[in-house]
């Protein structure tokens, strides 16, 4: 196939653009609610389901863009929805069984006629799974502002009007989403909205069919709200950010399908299945490194959690050591008595020693025959003590407080342990006077006083 | 318990039957020549060969889609499907690179597999790992792998010599290209997956609908699943050239939920289901290769969509024109005691309520009177009392005046006995308006049976019933004829 040109032509990428941004953006606006509304394959099935309204319209008008081809897939999309709940309701299957059923059955349908018709209407079935973008700015007409392409007048229509759908009915599309029973109670019935949604979805594939086709659509109707819905937690925020995501993945997208195949020697590639690939990529950034729930970012917390746990148990065996007379403890000692590992410890402990908490020492006075071989031993600085010392008065006050509301004596130490790492001075202040400033623990042992 | 043992066994052979068939069909296709003097196929080589093919498939594809519909899975099979794609391009690359066929089988089919079941995988994990629901994941694997892959197609296709021919037959299916091999190929994942349910077929049943109790039993749920998906791959992947990757979930889907309409029990589902997959694929397999412009894949859904629409017509489960007929069937009788039950009310507001003892016909009554009791259109008053003569309960006696006959009376009597029985049990156990309670007994007098009577007579102090007609709880008449009623007696 020949590609419409070799390098950045200004006229034809800059349409490519603009063409790929009014798609993505009317396609994410309606998006939002269906991923919010876990209809997100509602996109699919709909933007399959078309084809046979489209096909009958080229048939009878040999024209692409025209009032028969929109009527027609507008009657599909609903008929779609219909069936799909007729189905359900009578088949006793689930939805995504029952979409299935429906718009397979459509698609070859309309497959069906596209190849019957193939003499009479110039339309490619490869072209209805993933457009023609690249070719859609030749196909141009000319008005008052100059020669506009006609998807982009069509996109823009179609943009104006999600735009208007979702802002003048924010309220209800809001209410509807978040609380189904009242938005009934109210009067509105979701119902209504569903099918008014499953329309605009109907008309924003027809619209964008020539542009992206009718899969990689469904990209532009879900990615960019999931990213959103990922990043932010208020329905506009959400909206503006997938309306960002999508204008974003738009030009991203073009320019990848542009520049990376040169760069192994081919021409480029398709315009519309790149801008899918870099809204998995973003996607896929999302997932890992967003602030709420990425996952890399949990993992780095639960990880920082941990050594931060590890530390402060060091801290408080030493500081417990001390308080037996014993001065200072071997890596080995440390990492058998907290059933650690070696590296583990020993990474803890480098830490502990570049905080200032711990000191390095020679390890003559050890009492342990087990760490004989090992003469460097580890031993708490004024810092470290400090710290030690707090850490060990908020488990106590705990064990102390624990047995006051009545928890058997065998469990506090378990509970005490896990929380005297959250336990800040206040909370200290708030336990110490809740069980009368005592001066030893359950066990037996002094609480030491309060450190600053 | 026979029935079921039967039904059991019956759908077990089914599925025995379909495994040797898998063989049995290499077999057909292998000999040639004794195969060509006893088949009734006038058909050649090579459409038997896509035939045989393709049916296999379907029997296959139709077992394995129960299992994902019960799951409630059945889209996981767009998307593996969908994610096939960029493993077909991959493939194509990599053997290129080693100068190897890229267009061979043996090399596509197992790169599809893989990234088929990392899109799987990949829905999972979202799912996951992540607050993103299943829906939402499902999409987005279908349409991102499915992106990658175009991307990757479309550079294919600038490759020399016009690679890209034997790959975009996947995209629809080109049952043309199938040949011997494939058919074999077919035949050997379909065997396995249908020996596999069959080998497994406790831990299977019991992961359909007790997935909790299969957890606290020791059974690998996790592992049982993956296998699932690892069978579904299978059954994708070698419907890829048959159907196409656009269309394979329906062979999945179809069959699956159209043998929801003839039976609920699992095995006798899924042989069901198999049957459907084979006649579907077979007959659509058939048409593609009689009117060459229609891609097999097409042919194969629309058979498919229209044994599903057969199926939810007359299907012996819920089929939707049995569920009509009972609808009419239970209106009718609806009517019929209701009818009943007017002429009664009227008769005893005239102060000739008929006896079920003694008296071998009504006093008469004019049909017209009737609407006072009860709203009807005249028509279908007379269409009524026309079927009650028809039946011997009544008797016209002039143009317009009617009369019960002895059986009519003893029917009548029956039907205003339930009302009232009925009316007076609601007044005793809630305390509701009169109208509430005729509305209540309306509803639910139909569905009495003779024990549920006799229960009701025992409630309610029978002895001071006896079997005597109970007096009326409110006054007799439809709502529009009392106000109108009430209306002239207070202006007169």
């Amino acid at each position: 196939m020949q590609t419409p040109w070799i390098t950045m032509d200004y006229w034809l990428d800059g349409w490519i653009i603009v063409i790929a941004i009014l798609a993505s953006v009317s396609a994410a606006i309606l998006g939002n609610f269906l991923v919010l509304r876990r209809l997100s394959l509602l996109s699919d099935a709909i933007s399959h389901s078309i084809l046979p309204g489209l096909a009958a319209a080229y048939l009878i008008t040999a024209n692409r863009y025209s009032w028969t081809a929109l009527i027609g897939a507008i009657a599909v999309g609903l008929i779609t929805v219909w069936l799909t709940e007729l189905i359900g309701q009578y088949g006793r299957v689930d939805e995504g069984a029952s979409t299935g059923i429906v718009f397979t059955g459509l698609f070859a349908l309309g497959l069906i006629m596209i190849v019957q018709a193939a003499d009479r209407v110039d339309l490619d079935p490869n072209c209805v799974l993933f457009g023609d973008i690249e070719l859609s700015p030749l196909d141009s007409i000319v008005t008052s502002l100059g020669v506009i392409p006609r998807s982009a007048v069509v996109l823009t229509v179609c943009l104006i009007l999600n735009t208007l759908f979702v802002t003048l009915l924010f309220r209800l599309l809001r209410i509807a989403t978040f609380d189904p029973q009242l938005a009934t109670s109210l009067g509105v019935s979701p119902r209504i909205l569903h099918y008014a949604l499953a329309t605009l979805v109907a008309i924003t594939s027809v619209c964008s069919f020539e542009a992206v086709g009718n899969v990689l659509v469904v990209t532009m109707f879900i990615v960019p709200p999931t990213i959103a819905f990922l990043l932010v937690n208020r329905l506009p925020m959400m909206i503006l950010v997938s309306v960002s995501v999508a204008t974003l993945a738009a030009v991203v997208g073009h320019l990848s399908a542009v520049a990376v195949p040169v760069m192994f020697g081919y021409k480029s590639t398709s315009t519309a299945a790149m801008i899918s690939v870099i809204s998995g990529v973003f996607l896929a950034l999302a997932i890992l490194f967003n602030v709420k729930t990425g996952v890399i970012v949990q993992a780095f917390r639960r990880t920082q959690l941990a050594w931060s746990i590890l530390r402060q148990d060091i801290l408080a065996l030493l500081f417990r050591d001390s308080e037996r007379g014993q001065s200072a403890r071997s890596l080995r000692d440390i990492t058998k008595t907290l059933l650690s590992q070696s590296w583990i410890t020993a990474m803890a402990l480098r830490g502990l020693v570049w905080r200032g908490y711990v000191n390095r020492v020679n390890n003559q006075t050890s009492s342990q025959a087990s760490s004989s071989g090992n003469s460097i031993g580890y031993a708490l600085s004024n810092d470290g003590r400090r710290h030690a010392q707090n850490l060990v008065r908020s488990h106590r006050l705990w064990e102390q407080y624990l047995a006051t509301t009545g928890t058997q004596l065998d469990r506090i130490h378990a509970q005490a342990e896990t929380l005297e790492h959250f336990t800040n001075p206040a909370l200290r202040q708030q336990l110490d006077s809740e069980t009368q400033q005592p001066q030893s623990d359950p066990h037996g042992k002094a609480i030491p006083p309060e450190e600053k | 318990m026979i029935l079921h043992g039967i039904s059991f066994g019956i759908s077990f052979g089914i599925l025995w039957v379909s495994l040797s068939f898998h063989l049995l069909g290499i077999a057909m296709l292998m000999e040639t020549a004794a195969v060509e003097s006893l088949t009734p196929f006038i058909f050649d080589y090579n459409t038997r060969v896509v035939v045989v093919g393709t049916s296999l498939l379907g029997l296959a594809g139709g077992a394995i889609g129960v299992l994902l519909l019960l799951r409630k899975r059945a889209l996981i099979g767009d998307a593996i499907a969908h994610a096939t794609l960029p493993g077909l391009a991959l493939a194509f690359f990599v053997a290129t690179a080693l100068q190897i066929d890229g267009k061979s089988l043996w090399i596509l089919l197992p790169g599809a597999a893989i990234t088929g079941l990392i899109g799987a995988m990949t829905v999972v994990a979202i799912r996951t790992f992540s607050p993103i629901k299943e829906d939402a994941a499902m999409g987005i694997v279908l349409s991102v792998f499915f992106g990658a892959g175009i991307a990757m197609m479309r550079i294919i296709q600038q490759m020399p010599d016009g690679y890209a021919a034997g790959l975009e037959g996947f995209i629809f299916g080109k049952t043309a290209s199938m040949r011997f091999q494939d058919a074999c190929l077919i035949a050997v994942s379909g065997a396995t997956v249908v020996g596999l349910l069959v080998l497994f077929r406790r831990q299977v049943e019991l992961m359909c609908f007790d997935e909790s109790l299969a957890r606290t039993q020791g059974w690998p749920v996790t592992f049982v699943d993956i296998g699932l998906m690892a069978a579904t791959t299978t059954i994708v992947i070698v419907g890829l050239q048959a159907v196409g990757m656009i269309l394979i979930i329906a062979m999945l889907v179809i069959p699956a939920a159209a043998a929801r309409f003839w039976t609920w029990r699992l095995w006798p589902t899924i042989a069901t289901s198999s049957f459907i997959g084979c006649i579907g694929a077979a007959s659509g397999a058939i048409i593609s290769t009689m009117a060459p412009r229609v891609p097999s894949g097409a042919a194969i859904v629309i058979v498919l969509v229209i044994l599903f629409s057969f199926s939810a017509l007359f299907g012996r489960k819920n089929g939707t024109v049995w569920r009509w007929a009972r609808r009419f069937q239970q209106r009718r009788e609806t009517d019929q005691q209701h009818l009943l039950r007017s002429i009664y009310e009227w008769l005893e507001l005239k102060g000739s309520k008929p006896h079920d003892f003694g008296q071998t016909r009504s006093e008469s009554f004019l049909l017209n009177d009737l609407e006072f009791v009860r709203n009807w259109s005249p028509s279908r008053l007379a269409r009524t009392a026309n079927r009650f003569q028809r039946n011997g309960l009544l008797v016209q006696l002039s143009q317009n005046r009617w009369a019960l006959t002895a059986t009519g009376i003893q029917q009548c009597v029956r039907a205003i006995r339930q009302h009232r029985l009925l009316e007076l049990y609601f007044a005793q156990i809630a305390n509701l308006s009169p109208e509430a309670i005729d509305r209540g007994a309306d509803y639910s007098e139909h569905a009495l049976d003779d024990q549920m009577l006799a229960e009701l007579e025992r409630d309610i102090d029978g002895a001071s019933i006896g079997y005597e007609v109970p007096e009326s709880l409110h006054p007799i008449g439809n709502i529009q004829s009392l106000n109108n009623q009430s209306r002239n007696e207070a202006n007169p």
